[in-house]
């Protein structure tokens, strides 16, 4: 092929061109430290390099998420760890009014703590982090418990408002993101504390801290759990020959067996629960039926108050049926209220306390698991950052390698072509 | 004829024919650099010779010569790497004028960086994780209202930024149509210039140079193809885009024999609705002749043409119509294509299968596709998070447990949800005036620190949907469907998520790209290749120009030479015989 200067020339443009292009690519990647700067560089880096960011992303959210669901928790372990100092308190009060010897006004000053205590518990269940009641479930800027003071002038505590839906609210359940699609309930609500056993509660058989706290306030002050001074039955006599022995609590079962040594019928009915009534067939009672009655009642434990009331025709002594003996059987013996305190009541604290250890296990194991996801998310994101680095960082001694052969690449063509442009036949003619 | 004389005749002629030698190669030194020069060649052969046998001849040796003359200048040029170059121009041109503009979107879309989309995007839900954690608080609200309006105000920028580059190219498609009209006309009177000349017996070099000059520039625009007539005159067409015409049509731009009757092209300057609702819709076409916008006496509309929404796009895409002389639409007979009654297979357009004409119309449709995805994203981002925020796919029955509040909607007067794009898509002015109404809990009667519905729209970035889908009917009832909870977003089967709806772009446009500068780097290689074949046929090498000067300058002194030897010679005749 037959060449000529300007083909030389045109030659030694075109490469210079291609080297100085490559050269600015290499000085873009150095200069910036990334290998791709834009997506025609190299669209398969780019994509990962994209997708890498949009999950390192993703990741420090979680990781936020994590923070924060553990302050949470921090918090509520310690609130927790409150409620069971209150309860354990509650605990030793309650065993030092079962003493025997304690009377009335101890069993006072001891009821005077305890209402304190209610207070307390229900300013812990109050508490905030970060704005919001931690015990208050997704009804967090209300405070979840408060106190009221009953007829009697002591504290009970209850919910702030029962009623739905704020009830619900309250007892419903926090989640926090801590990894792609995993979800994790974080919060203890109040009424996981104040529920410590299944089953509706009464105040009779209470089942949550509400009612068995008005339960021990009350049997301290001498009254039965709902407040009403404890009553003995009493006996009194209806028209027709009619004793009537009557419960007013209306819990008990009365039976009264009456012995004579007459012929006459005795015929013992039970109108309802509360009330039993005795007839005898023959007009004249014996003497001292009430008295027997009285006293044969009087025996039992816990019935000691038992009195007659009423008028005292049936105890005559004239002559016809005697009552020799009455007998009473399968009488229910109404709760005292100080024994109450050291078995019904200390089993209801020893089993609030359990529950809240089982709560406090529970969150503990959530403090476990975020500390776990925390480090899992650690992990993961110092993963990702390597594979993002090895993808889109430059390797500046493989870079400055290149660079410097690049170089002396464009030297040698700028040296060489200016050897061979520049002499012509020009130069040797004379 | 014999004697000195005839002698002193060679000797003379000898010298004129080195002189005229020496011209040509002092015109080849002189255009040494001139761009499309081919050198020309002084051909020398012998003028001709005495004594053919005649009546009055004298009979004696030989046929004697009568000395040299210069035949014809001839131009070194080989037509066929001309085509081959041509080819490979065209070529070179299409993939540069996509490497332009496709390296303009990469500009646009600005990835891979922290302030690109697909950061928006992460900091979007990221900002919902939040504000699921912290509901009651108004810091964390304004925090998602302004990273929503961020999102969508990029959206919006992105579409206007691709509308306008499709508004570049087509200005680009503009001045283009309008150059190779004027280039026509260029090309038509150097042709006949040819012609005069050659027919005069003559050879036009340095006029068939400037015309393959102007033909290569041409070529870079659209394929041409050229049929040479008598006197080296040419006719010009182009090598694709004729099909529809009927056989016997006209289709030159340029031509040897009447030469004005020439076709030119026309530029389709705006397509406006006429009547939309016709099926299929009606539209006026405006064109300027030969793309010459300085007057409206150019404008020509044609009113009424029914186009359905493929044959719009083509017409969009593609802007340049056959025209006649004067730069009327034709149609395929080769009759005017008037300015009613015009349907859409009358129009004949000019898409040429390679040059920057085809580059542009081609990145046009790059550039739509592009726009299509970013709707279809917008629509997407719209429906779902709307979804999700007002608790029913469906925003004519709504959730009663849930106020009505679509989050995103269609900020043109009268918009509505199902036509969102990319360039409409707004955040909800309700909410950016009170960031209070932001729905985050399950229901209205939740409790206040309730942000399950926040977290389920923050769990919307890693729900599959069917994004690719979308159409500019799809409504939100036939794109989401949610979950009993009324919170939840069903994954589709064939779905992506929305991050990776817009990297599948992002990518798609990287590869494109890549693609158009490996075959720009690739193409100006072979085009060089070839070029410097051309220029080792055509081109001056001034080293030989040189050998050949002092090849001609020794050949006329040794003629001048011959003259003073025939001078003394004749001074013996006449002075020496006779005193």
């Amino acid at each position: 092929m037959r060449v000529t200067n300007k083909m030389l020339s045109d030659n030694y443009l075109y490469d210079m061109q291609t080297n100085l292009q490559n050269m600015k690519t290499i000085q873009k990647q150095l200069s910036s430290g990334k290998e791709v700067s834009k997506p025609s560089d190299d669209p398969f880096k780019v994509a990962r390099t994209m997708q890498l960011n949009t999950d390192i992303d993703s990741n420090t959210q979680y990781n936020k998420n994590i923070l924060n669901a553990s302050n949470w928790l921090d918090t509520t372990d310690s609130s927790l760890s409150q409620v069971g100092e209150v309860l354990q308190r509650i605990n030793e009060e309650l065993v030092s009014a079962g003493n025997a010897a304690y009377g009335s006004s101890q069993r006072s000053a001891i009821k005077d703590e305890i209402n304190q205590r209610v207070g307390q518990l229900s300013q812990i269940l109050n508490t905030t982090f970060d704005g919001k009641y931690i015990f208050g479930g997704t009804r967090g800027t209300d405070k979840p418990t408060g106190t009221t003071v009953d007829v009697n002038g002591n504290n009970t505590i209850d919910y702030s408002d029962s009623t739905e839906p704020a009830l619900s609210q309250i007892k419903s359940s926090l989640n926090v993101e801590i990894s792609q699609g995993v979800k994790a309930k974080y919060n203890v609500t109040a009424s996981d504390i104040f529920s410590y056993k299944d089953g509706a509660s009464t105040l009779a058989a209470p089942t949550n801290l509400q009612d068995l706290l008005k339960n021990i306030v009350n049997h301290l002050d001498g009254r039965n759990a709902d407040g009403t001074i404890p009553s003995s039955a009493t006996v009194t006599e209806s028209a027709g020959n009619t004793l009537t022995i009557t419960d007013p609590s209306g819990t008990h079962d009365i039976t009264v067996t009456l012995s004579q040594n007459s012929s006459d019928s005795l015929n013992v009915t039970s109108p309802d629960a509360t009330h039993i009534n005795i007839a005898l067939a023959n007009t004249t009672p014996g003497n001292n039926t009430i008295a027997k009655i009285q006293a044969a009642v009087q025996s039992l434990p816990g019935f000691n108050n038992f009195t007659v009331s009423g008028s005292t025709t049936w105890d005559t002594t004239a002559t016809g049926s005697t009552i020799t003996t009455a007998t009473v059987t399968s009488l229910k013996a109404p709760v005292d209220p100080v024994k109450a305190l050291i078995t019904g009541d200390l089993q209801g604290i020893k089993d609030a306390t359990n529950n809240l250890l089982k709560i406090r296990a529970q969150v503990g194991a959530m403090q476990n698991r975020m500390d776990s996801a925390k480090d899992e998310n650690v992990q993961e994101k110092y993963s990702m950052t390597e594979i993002l680095s090895k993808t889109e960082d430059v390797d500046y001694a493989e870079k400055i390698m290149d660079f410097s052969t690049l170089q002396t690449v464009y030297l040698a063509s700028l040296q060489t072509s200016s050897k061979i442009i520049q002499p012509s036949l020009l130069d040797y003619m004379s | 004829m014999s004697g000195l004389f005839g002698t002193f005749s060679i000797a003379t002629r000898g010298m004129e024919v080195q002189q005229k030698a020496l011209d040509v190669t002092s015109h080849n030194i002189a255009n040494a650099n001139t761009d499309g020069y081919s050198r020309q060649r002084a051909v020398i052969e012998t003028s001709r010779p005495e004594g053919m046998p005649s009546m009055n001849s004298i009979i004696s040796p030989g046929q004697v010569g009568t000395g040299a003359q210069v035949s014809a200048i001839e131009r070194v040029r080989d037509s066929f790497m001309d085509f081959q170059v041509r080819g490979q121009k065209s070529t070179l041109g299409k993939y540069q004028a996509r490497d332009n503009f496709l390296s303009e979107i990469e500009g646009i879309f600005s990835e891979p960086s922290d302030t690109g989309m697909s950061k928006l995007i992460s900091n979007f839900f990221s900002s919902w994780h939040d504000l699921s954690g912290d509901p009651n608080n108004s810091n964390t609200r304004t925090v998602v209202a302004t990273s929503a309006s961020t999102l969508a105000n990029s959206l919006n920028q992105t579409y206007n930024n691709l509308q306008n580059i499709k508004t570049n190219v087509q200005s680009q498609i503009k001045d283009d149509i309008f150059t190779i009209n004027s280039m026509f006309k260029n090309l038509d009177q150097l042709n006949q210039q040819i012609k005069g000349v050659e027919i005069s017996g003559n050879t036009p070099n340095d006029l068939m140079d400037k015309r393959d000059l102007l033909l290569d520039d041409l070529s870079g625009k659209f394929g041409i193809k050229i049929d040479k007539q008598q006197f080296d005159a040419f006719n010009l067409t182009a090598d694709s885009s004729t099909s529809g015409f009927n056989p016997s049509v006209n289709i030159n731009f340029m031509q040897s024999e009447d030469h004005e009757n020439v076709r030119t092209l026309s530029y389709i300057d705006s397509i406006t609705v006429n009547d939309s609702t016709a099926t299929p819709p009606t539209y006026d076409i405006t064109y300027y002749k030969k793309a010459d916008k300085s007057t409206d006496a150019n404008k020509v509309t044609i009113s009424g043409v029914a186009l359905d929404s493929t044959q719009l796009k083509q017409l969009d895409e593609c802007r340049v119509v056959w025209a006649d002389k004067d730069g009327n639409a034709i149609k395929s007979d080769g009759t005017l294509l008037g300015q009613s009654g015009v349907t859409y297979n009358d129009i004949m357009q000019f898409k040429p299968d390679n040059g920057e004409l085809q580059g542009y119309m081609s990145v046009q449709q790059d550039v739509d596709d592009y726009i299509n995805q970013m709707n279809s994203f917008a629509k997407a981002l719209a429906f779902s998070v709307n979804a999700v925020h007002t608790g029913t796919n469906d925003p004519l029955t709504p959730n009663s447990d849930v106020p009505n509040i679509p989050f995103y909607v269609n900020s043109s007067s009268g918009g509505k949800e199902e036509e969102i794009t990319a360039g409409n898509i707004a955040v909800n002015s309700v909410i950016l005036n009170d960031v209070m109404k932001i729905n985050v809990k399950s229901k209205i009667d939740s409790g206040a620190t309730d942000g399950s519905r926040a977290q389920a729209i923050a769990d919307v970035q890693n729900s599959l949907l069917q994004i690719q889908g979308i159409t500019t009917a799809t409504k939100r009832s036939d794109f989401v469907t949610l979950d009993t909870d009324n919170m939840t977003v069903k994954n589709s089967v064939n779905g992506t998520t929305l991050g990776s709806y817009f990297k599948d772009t992002v990518d798609r446009l990287g590869i494109s790209e890549q693609e158009a500068q490996q075959k720009v780097k690739n193409q100006n290689a072979t085009l060089e290749d070839f070029q410097q074949r051309r220029d080792g046929i055509s081109g001056v090498s001034l080293d030989e120009e040189i050998a050949n000067l002092v090849q001609f300058q020794h050949a006329y002194q040794a003629n001048a030479k011959i003259v003073s030897t025939i001078d003394q010679l004749l001074d013996v005749v006449i002075n020496g015989l006779k005193k």
